[in-house]
């Protein structure tokens, strides 16, 4: 490994040096890019990933910075002689009906509601990737079989399979992020398969095997790094679905009835007020929308990013 | 042709045997004992003899692997075994809920065709144009909302606000009429088609711009054809084939989206019955809910291969030699 590394600095070195030496008019007109170089400058030019990009990095930074945004705590600052007041005044989002502060739920709520996701969309592509490189590696009897799981897996409508899961595991946030990832990760299974089919017969990969490298060290050394660009967009899209799903299973009334915030809770704990205070019900959906559609422009934005057609 | 559709048939057995296993073991390991939650909803008391006469009864004395063949052979007859909750038979409870849940996917799906198509449509054609800011709009905006929180959001303004229409009724045309069952679906299948429509606008739009960039598209119109012909006859078709896969798959995921809608504007439907179910642990009906839902999910993958095959010539001639 050290010997490969080393090998790959002298030839960076000698690339450095040639250029300077021959100091001719194509070298300079043509900067040397690397493939992810490439990948973010497409990303950057992309206006609306961008808008995607900011707009996410300010939920995530207005929930993990919460006690910047408000003075009032989700789960202690209870006004029972306040409850259900609508937007404006003291309260900025009006308080809940058992007199908690909206917008302080809102902002601590996203901390859960955006961590479920990503970790869903992390632990789903641990899962679909592992089994799409195997059965796309191998081939054969163990792709069959593993295809056919995938397959099976996929042909289930995977919302009343994650309800069945909850119901098996009992009701908590990480039980709701197990049961999502559970079913989600057949998506990755078969994209990744499709893409080291794809790869599988490269002359590098024929040198890595005429080299004797052990086939784990190929799957993930060689074939796993050239995948990435498919994994990444799927996974931002996956973050975006998962948070849709988490809060449909909480408001199912899958999630802890504790008073920990959470979006999914927060339209759950709105629900008997549908009629009389629209503003719970509304509020909370809002910011799910918002943050996954931010999400979906991040993903779309990768997509053109990661695709060699979109490239000059 | 028919050969084919055997095969089909023949492949959707194993996928049936193994959805059932896993829901098996899954109600196997799922903590809460179903007749101690009907005692205590009832509010009774039993006597160990009576208990262990209710678990003979209901096979929960006997093994895993047991209880598992005994569920697949009585399956296989047709014979669901009963509820525990109500002690009517599993298949005729679950098939009398059946068409609400069918009649809300099937309208939600017409909703979000009606939509997609034309709007799709002139996104493609009309490329860069206000028709194509509109459709990006709907397919970014219509996958970010959650559905339900969309079907929310069209009670508070359609039945609460402006008052047009019900928030919660069920209508069935033979009973009510085509107009009451009209006012009843549209909200619960709007809320339903909205994710659909936008990923529907998004698929025909791309499918329709390559399209027209092909060669036989070129050809079509350097030979003179008029544009009606070309959109129509040469283009519109070869553009539907990838679209009618998503609207396939897409159909798994309105029976599970329809379990959540069908909570909000309380339809009658399978997704309610599964919820109720599971809270309840009565197992009996977990699984014939599931084994039906994939079912019917596997029979429309089966029709829309079909349908595939009889706009893609290609298909079908490969499928005829074998």
């Amino acid at each position: 490994m050290s010997d490969e590394l080393k090998n790959a600095a002298a030839e960076e070195l000698l690339a450095e040096e040639t250029v300077k030496d021959e100091g001719d008019i194509g070298f300079e007109s043509l900067p040397v890019t690397s493939y992810w170089q490439d990948v973010v400058r497409m990303f950057l030019k992309n206006r609306i990933a961008v808008v995607g990009l900011v707009m996410f990095l300010v939920i995530v930074f207005m929930c993990c910075a919460a006690p910047l945004f408000t003075s009032y705590d989700p789960v202690s600052d209870i006004e029972y002689y306040n409850v259900k007041q609508p937007p404006g005044g003291a309260h900025l989002l009006g308080t809940d009906h058992i007199g908690r502060d909206v917008w302080a739920r809102l902002l601590y709520g996203g901390r859960t509601s955006v961590l479920t996701g990503v970790l869903v969309a992390l632990f789903a592509a641990a899962i679909g990737v592992t089994i799409g490189l195997v059965a796309g590696y191998y081939g054969g009897t163990v792709d069959a079989l593993l295809m056919r799981f995938t397959d099976i897996m996929l042909s289930f409508p995977f919302l009343i399979l994650a309800i069945a899961i909850m119901a098996a595991l009992g009701s908590s946030q990480r039980n709701i992020i197990i049961s999502l990832a559970v079913t989600s990760w057949p998506g990755f299974a078969r994209l990744t398969r499709s893409q080291v089919l794809a790869i599988k017969n490269s002359e590098y990969i024929e040198a890595a095997k005429v080299a004797d490298f052990s086939n784990p060290r190929i799957l993930f050394k060689h074939v796993l790094p050239n995948c990435m660009g498919t994994i990444i967009i799927q996974l931002t899209l996956t973050i975006g679905g998962a948070i849709l799903s988490a809060a449909g299973l909480a408001y199912l009334g899958m999630s802890p009835n504790v008073a920990k915030p959470e979006w999914g809770a927060m339209l759950n704990d709105g629900k008997p007020y549908l009629r009389t205070h629209p503003y719970l019900t509304t509020i909370p959906g809002v910011a799910i929308s918002i943050t996954v559609l931010a999400i979906n422009w991040i993903g779309d934005g990768l997509r053109d990013a990661f695709d060699p057609k979109m490239r000059k | 042709m028919w050969a084919y559709i055997v095969k089909r048939l023949l492949q959707a057995i194993p996928t049936l045997l193994m959805i059932s296993f896993l829901i098996f073991s899954l109600l196997y390991i799922t903590p809460g004992d179903p007749i101690d939650l009907i005692l205590s909803t009832e509010n009774m008391k039993i006597t160990p003899e009576t208990r262990a006469a209710i678990e003979h009864e209901w096979g929960l004395d006997r093994p895993f692997l047991e209880r598992y063949f005994s569920f697949i052979f009585n399956a296989m007859r047709g014979d669901l075994g009963t509820s525990y909750q109500t002690g009517q038979d599993v298949f005729e409870e679950v098939m009398a809920r059946m068409p609400a849940t069918l009649k809300l996917t099937v309208v939600s799906m017409i909703l979000a065709l009606m939509i997609s198509l034309p709007l799709g449509m002139l996104a493609a054609l009309k490329h860069n144009s206000i028709w194509d800011s509109l459709a990006t709009v709907l397919a970014t905006v219509g996958v970010a909302m959650p559905r339900f929180w969309f079907g929310l959001m069209l009670i508070i303004l359609f039945s609460f606000k402006l008052g047009w229409l019900p928030s919660m009724a069920y209508a069935t045309i033979r009973d009510d009429g085509f107009f009451k069952f009209l006012r009843a679906i549209i909200l619960p299948a709007s809320s339903l088609a909205l994710g659909n429509a936008a990923t529907q606008t998004r698929m025909i739009r791309s499918s329709m711009l390559e399209v027209l960039g092909q060669d036989y598209v070129r050809y079509a119109r350097s030979k003179g054809l008029k544009e009606k012909f070309v959109i129509w006859g040469h283009a519109f078709k070869n553009a539907m084939i990838p679209v009618i896969t998503i609207v396939g798959g897409e159909f798994g995921g309105l029976l599970g989206g329809a379990v959540v809608t069908e909570q909000i504007f309380s339809w009658p439907g399978v997704g309610r019955l599964a919820v109720n179910s599971i809270s309840k642990r009565d197992y009996p009906m977990i699984q014939g809910i599931t084994l039906l839902l994939c079912t019917v999910f596997l029979m429309i993958n089966i029709l829309v291969d079909i349908s595939y095959a009889l706009i893609d010539p290609r298909i079908r001639f490969v499928s005829r030699k074998q």
